[in-house]
């Protein structure tokens, strides 16, 4: 479940797709810090995580991965899941760097916005 | 949900919905710009990803050939999806453009400088035909590095990115291209001047001048057909059009060029000052009279230049465009 107060949820609910979309990569590297997965249960780990609020097409996904491990984010690898050959995604260091950028500069930036947005009582 | 009735009502007794997902696929395979190495990992990886998706309805009680196509329609649209496929190739592609473009330039640069090193000097005037000729080289490898410097600096900019537009990869591929077909413009000229010089100087080395005109030509030709063939995908079906900039020294060169077009009076009469003065200098005259025409005529040419194909390359406002850092 993922823990925001209602500040951040404002934001979020106020955001339109795209911008979701632009913050796809940050978050598809913060699932992958919990373990290699392949896309499917990457999709499904989005909208879990997210209550629902993140209902991209699910196929987006995939572009956004090809795009990390272009720019040598995270690896990918042909591994046997359920009976199939999947193709499964890892988080690398360079990618774990990156997420940490993200974040800090996400923390920034709804901070920000929480401190004008909402009104203390 | 009606939709989805009348699809499934539609196709009773019709082609069935277990072909949706080959469907969607072949669709997808129709518009993906990729190598076809490449192609076949995703249309599998798609595949994959729409079985476990009609196996998860399936197993909440969805009929298997319903199933299929909520997937389907869940997985999103394959236009939307290729957009975003072509989108990561052709970022791959704009960092290897401006590459291609530099290294071709660099090899007609030093082929010429070999060449004309390799010449031994002559004293005598050139003929009006040889200063037209090198005139034209010259204005034309001034407006392939200008070029160049545009389509570079823009690259450049989204080469940390993540996210780059259509409209971005667009004005590199274009940059580019002009930069590449400039370069073969002069180096056409300079061939002809080549040419021309060996006819009138006898004691011109005549196989550096012919082996250069061989390395230059093949140069720029090899670089420009493989900026051609890049994938750099600029129709972006996305939606959705906007770069992300990379920050720093990377997007230096197009803050510079913003500023450029903001006031260009003082840029272009630098500029325009530069080449009349370098004209001058690179005549083949032998008074300082007959040279000058020369350099009047480059500044024009620079002018000319700017007005032109400004536009084009990022340095001028047309009435509808607007840059990223505007």
């Amino acid at each position: 479940m993922l823990d925001i107060d209602w500040a951040t949820y404002l934001v979020y609910l106020s955001m339109s797709n795209q911008q979701i979309k632009g913050h796809l990569e940050a978050m598809v590297l913060a699932i992958l810090e919990s373990g290699p997965a392949h896309g499917y249960s990457i999709i499904e780990s989005l909208r879990s995580e997210s209550d629902g609020l993140f209902d991209l097409p699910e196929g987006t996904v995939y572009p956004a991965l090809h795009r990390l491990e272009e720019n040598g984010l995270i690896k990918s690898s042909r591994e046997v899941v359920d009976g199939r050959e999947r193709r499964i995604y890892q988080l690398v260091p360079a990618g774990l760097g990156s997420l940490k950028e993200s974040r800090a500069a996400w923390q920034a930036f709804s901070s920000a916005v929480s401190r004008i947005l909402v009104v203390n009582p | 949900m009606a939709g989805l009735l009348i699809c499934s009502i539609s196709n009773f007794g019709g082609e069935p919905l277990m072909n949706a997902i080959e469907n969607y696929l072949d669709e997808l395979n129709s518009l993906l710009e990729t190598s076809e190495k490449h192609k076949k990992e995703i249309l599998g990886e798609v595949r994959d990803h729409l079985l476990d998706s009609t196996a998860e309805k399936i197993s909440l009680g969805i009929s298997s050939s319903q199933a299929e196509h909520e997937a389907v329609n869940a997985f999103g649209s394959a236009n939307l999806i290729a957009g975003g496929f072509n989108a990561c190739e052709g970022a791959k592609a704009t960092k290897q453009a401006p590459i291609i473009t530099l290294l071709s330039g660099i090899l007609v640069l030093a082929t010429f400088l070999i060449v004309a090193w390799s010449q031994p000097r002559n004293t005598s005037s050139a003929s009006i035909f040889q200063q037209i000729t090198f005139f034209l080289g010259v204005i034309s490898v001034q407006v392939a590095l200008a070029a160049g410097i545009c389509g570079t600096s823009r690259a450049l900019s989204l080469w940390k990115s993540l996210e780059n537009s259509g409209k971005d990869r667009a004005f590199i591929k274009r940059a580019l291209k002009i930069s590449l077909l400039a370069l073969q413009i002069g180096v056409a000229a300079i061939s002809v001047n080549f040419i021309l010089d060996s006819v009138h100087n006898k004691s011109s080395n005549r196989t550096a001048l012919v082996l250069g005109m061989v390395v230059m030509i093949a140069g720029s030709i090899a670089g420009l057909a493989s900026v051609t063939k890049l994938r750099i995908n600029s129709s972006n079906v996305i939606q959705e059009d906007y770069s992300i900039h990379s920050p720093g020294i990377l997007s230096l060169g197009e803050r510079v060029i913003s500023v450029i077009k903001r006031h260009p009076i003082v840029p272009l009469l630098f500029v325009a000052i530069l080449s009349g003065l370098s004209g001058m200098n690179k005549a083949e005259t032998s008074t300082l009279q007959q040279a000058l025409p020369w350099g009047a005529a480059e500044v024009m040419a620079t002018v000319l230049g700017y007005l032109l194909i400004g536009p084009y390359l990022g340095l001028r406002e047309p009435r509808s465009e607007s840059s990223a850092f505007n």
